[in-house]
C-alpha cells in the first residue's frame, strides 16, 4: 500500500500530476533538524594558518581542519557549502569583502604555481572545512594569506547517499 | 479557493510565520527529483567522431538541472578530469565521449535529477513577518516514509519523503539567464531579496555545434563552478573566474531554514 501526501494544483485534481503543488511520492531535497551536532549551521571562523613554501624545497600539500563533525550517517552524504567574507585584515571596505565562494573559496591561485583555498571535506564519517596550499613545483615563494580572511561559512549534510568514500567541495583536486 | 498545507516550526503561528520558517507551504515550489540514483554505463568508442552515452532518459518535458557526482573504480570521486561531465538534453542525461579518448568507456557516478522545471522564471513570495527563532525537533507535524523506508519512529531522515524534522528546501528563485559576448560585467546579477546571502547553484547550458549532439540543448551539472561570486543581502553576483562567463546559465537558489537564513 502507498501513502503519503498530495497537494493539487488549484482547480486540480490530484491525478493531474504535472499540475500538483507537492507530492510525497518525489524525493526532496532534506536536512536534519534533530541532528546533533547539526547538520545546517552557520559558522564564523578565521580563514587558517599563513602556510608558506620558500620556493626552493617542493611543499607538496599543507592542510589544516578547522571543523570537524561527526553526521552519523553510515555513508557519504551530499553537502554544499558557501563562503563568505566578512573582512579582509580586519577591513569591510576591501575588495575582498563580500566575496561569496560556492563549495570553495579560492585565496590565490598564482597563474598554475600553487593554489589556496579553503572548502569541505566530506567521507562517510565526517564532514569537515579544510584549508589548503598546494605546492606545483614551479619554485615560487608564497605565504597564504588565509589569517587576514574572516569567515562566514553556511553548510549543509544532506542524507543522500553519494556512494562514494570521500570528496571534496571544489571537486578539482583530491588532496584527499 | 487555493488547495493547500502549510506546517510552520513549533512555536510559530502560521499566520505569522516567515517562509524560512516553514517545512511545506503550498505557495512555493519545493526542490524535487525525478531520479536520484547510481548510474553506470561501459562501452566502445569509435575510432572517429564522437559517442553520446546514455546514462538515464529522464522523461521530463524539459533539459532539466541536475547533480552529478562521478566515482572511481575504487570508490574514489573522479577529480582528474579523465572522463567528461555529463550534459542533460531534451530527454536523456549522457556522456559524450570524443575517439581520441581511447577505444572503450566506463563511467560511474551518482545522479540526481531535478524535477522542477527550472528554465521557469519563479521569484516565490515572501510571506509573514520575522519571527526569530531557531529550529528544532518540534513534537507535531507530519512523517511520510519513502517507500520500503522501514520505521515511522525512525530518527534516520534518508528514510523519509516528508518529515517535520528534515527540511525539504523551497524554491526561492530559478530560471536562465542570459550573459551577452563581451559583458562589461563579465557575468549578471540576481535580484533575491531575501535579506542574506543566498544558498545557490548555477551553471552553463549551451547548444552544442558538433557531433552527437549536434543542434541540441545541453545543460551541465550544478556545483562545477570554477566562478567567482559575490553576494549582498539582496544581489548575488555571478562572474566567472579566470574568464567572463557567456551564453546561457540556469540558476537556482532556496530557501534557508531560520538558522542559516541570516
Amino acid at each position: 500500500m502507498k501513502a503519503g501526501i498530495i497537494i493539487a494544483g488549484d482547480g486540480k485534481t490530484v491525478n493531474d500530476v504535472p499540475e500538483q503543488k507537492f507530492s510525497s511520492e518525489t524525493m526532496h531535497l532534506p536536512v536534519d533538524f534533530e541532528s546533533d551536532p547539526k547538520h545546517y549551521q552557520v559558522v564564523t571562523m578565521n580563514g587558517g594558518s599563513a602556510f608558506s613554501m620558500d620556493g626552493i624545497t617542493f611543499a607538496g600539500v599543507q592542510q589544516e581542519t578547522l571543523l570537524s563533525i561527526e553526521h552519523n550517517y553510515d555513508y557519504t552524504p551530499f553537502c554544499f557549502a558557501y563562503f563568505y567574507v566578512v573582512s579582509y585584515a580586519g577591513s569591510e571596505t576591501h575588495p575582498s569583502a563580500g566575496a561569496y565562494g560556492d563549495m570553495f573559496y579560492p585565496y590565490s591561485g598564482t597563474a598554475g604555481t600553487l593554489q589556496d583555498f579553503i572548502t569541505f571535506r566530506v567521507t562517510d564519517k565526517k564532514f569537515e572545512i579544510v584549508h589548503y596550499l598546494e605546492d606545483f613545483g614551479y619554485g615560487v615563494a608564497y605565504t597564504s594569506t588565509a589569517p587576514n580572511y574572516l569567515l562566514r561559512i553556511k553548510y549543509y549534510i544532506a542524507p543522500i547517499d553519494m556512494k562514494v568514500t570521500a570528496y571534496q567541495g571544489d571537486r578539482m583536486t583530491n588532496t584527499l | 479557493m487555493a488547495n493547500g498545507i502549510r506546517v510552520t516550526q513549533e512555536g510559530v503561528p502560521v499566520q505569522r510565520a516567515a517562509e524560512y520558517q516553514e517545512i511545506l507551504d503550498e505557495r512555493f515550489p519545493f526542490l524535487e527529483f525525478s531520479f536520484v540514483g547510481e548510474v553506470r554505463a561501459s562501452g566502445s568508442i569509435p575510432a572517429s567522431g564522437t559517442v553520446a552515452v546514455e546514462l538515464h532518459r529522464h522523461g521530463l518535458p524539459h533539459v532539466p538541472g541536475f547533480f552529478w557526482m562521478p566515482i572511481k573504480p575504487d570508490g574514489t570521486y573522479e577529480d582528474d578530469f579523465n572522463v567528461p561531465d555529463p550534459v542533460s538534453t531534451s530527454d536523456r542525461v549522457v556522456i559524450e565521449f570524443a575517439s581520441y579518448m581511447g577505444s572503450s568507456y566506463s563511467v560511474r557516478g551518482v545522479l540526481m535529477v531535478v524535477k522542477n522545471d527550472l528554465t521557469q522564471t519563479i521569484k516565490a513570495p515572501r510571506g509573514g513577518s520575522v519571527v526569530q527563532s531557531t529550529t528544532g525537533p518540534q513534537k507535531r507535524g507530519i512523517a511520510v516514509l519513502r517507500e520500503g523506508g522501514g520505521d515511522i519512529e525512525s530518527n534516520d531522515k534518508t528514510n523519509f519523503t516528508l518529515h517535520t524534522n528534515a527540511r525539504s528546501f523551497a524554491i526561492h528563485m530559478c530560471g536562465v539567464e542570459n550573459v551577452p559576448v563581451g559583458d562589461a560585467d563579465g557575468g549578471f546579477y540576481i535580484t533575491h531579496d531575501l535579506g542574506y546571502p543566498p544558498t545557490f547553484f548555477y551553471a552553463r547550458r549551451f547548444v552544442e555545434t558538433f557531433d552527437a549532439l549536434k543542434g541540441q540543448t545541453c545543460q551541465e551539472p550544478f556545483m562545477y563552478n570554477a566562478g567567482l561570486a559575490r553576494a549582498t543581502a539582496t544581489t548575488l553576483f555571478l562572474r566567472g573566474g579566470q574568464g567572463a562567463l557567456q551564453g546561457d546559465y540556469m540558476y537556482l537558489i532556496l530557501k534557508d531554514p531560520v538558522d542559516t537564513a541570516i
